[in-house]
């Protein structure tokens, strides 16, 4: 392992990214959970290297960090016009509960936790992270809990999501209008 | 082509009569013009004028709309307000729902799985 300096210093060894977001959201709790010594430690003993955390309309600036040896790199951003590709190289994502997220990252195939913001009236989105999570397609936790989750998780006991199809409601109108079936 | 929302999110109730009697005035017109055959809609509660309009001409022996609403997502045990006034008022002709939790409770919707 080379000593110091940058972690593209750390040469042939795999880089394994987790992404962090939170959408168009303020989601501090989950930055600042995200940003303690405790998570981080968890995520460099499950063998990620880098930390990218998208903190959107967050007020909370996590501290950046260069990745020297023994430690996680992080950098931030606010907003990016698609995390598409951001999603496509990590290895593991942790997000907000916004259904775009969370089904943009399953359609992936990437293994997801889901932070469930606690501060949000009237939390509605929790009931979508909480279905999920009992079918085994990603993990839940809270801002709190999130360092137990990483220790905890066993991402080959999470099952693929297998994605929708909107042939059923098309079949339903179909009928209702008086279209043939095909 | 944009329509009026009734209400903004944490806009105070009263001026909100005044928004919504815009968004119906609004969606009246916009029905008339284009005299649409199928209104298909996921809420959020944009779609609530015009689904009223549409459905307010058909009592009135005038309309020529089918209504289809299509819930959320996200929505898993609970119908959101906007589902929950057109199911109640019985104003869609379909009422789409993504999981079967959602179909036990409101048994008139039809459960299609999730879309996404």
């Amino acid at each position: 392992m080379a000593e110091g300096g940058a972690a593209r210093g750390r040469g042939a060894e795999a880089k394994r990214v987790v992404f962090v977001t939170v959408g168009t959201t303020c989601f501090d709790a989950l930055v600042r959970a995200v940003d303690q010594q405790e998570v981080k430690q968890g995520l460099l003993a499950k063998g990620y290297t880098h930390l990218i955390i998208q903190m959107g309309r967050g007020t909370y600036i996590p501290t950046k960090s260069e990745g020297e040896t023994g430690s996680l790199a992080v950098d931030y951003f606010t907003f990016s016009s698609s995390i598409a590709d951001h999603l496509r190289s990590a290895s593991l994502v942790i997000s907000h509960a916004g259904s775009g997220s969370i089904f943009e990252t399953l359609r992936l195939c990437k293994p997801l936790i889901v932070v469930v913001n606690e501060d949000l009236m009237d939390n509605h989105q929790a009931e979508l992270a909480e279905e999920l999570a009992e079918r085994k397609h990603l993990y839940c936790a809270r801002p709190q809990t999130l360092h137990q989750t990483i220790s905890e998780m066993n991402l080959e006991s999470l099952l693929p999501y297998q994605p929708g199809d909107a042939t059923p409601v098309a079949k339903l109108i179909n009928r209702f209008l008086g279209f043939p079936e095909d | 082509m944009q329509i009026y929302r009734s209400r903004e999110v944490g806009q105070s109730y009263i001026t909100s009569v005044w928004t919504t009697l815009v968004a119906l005035a609004h969606a009246l017109w916009l029905m008339l013009r284009i005299r649409p055959q199928v209104i298909l809609c996921n809420g959020p509660g944009t779609c609530i004028p015009l689904c009223m309009i549409a459905f307010l001409l058909k009592v009135l022996g005038i309309g020529w709309s089918s209504i289809f609403y299509v819930e959320s997502i996200a929505r898993v045990r609970r119908l959101s307000l906007s589902g929950l006034i057109l199911y109640k008022l019985r104003v869609a002709d379909k009422f789409f729902v993504q999981w079967p939790q959602l179909q036990r409770k409101y048994p008139r919707a039809d459960y299609v799985g999730c879309l996404m």
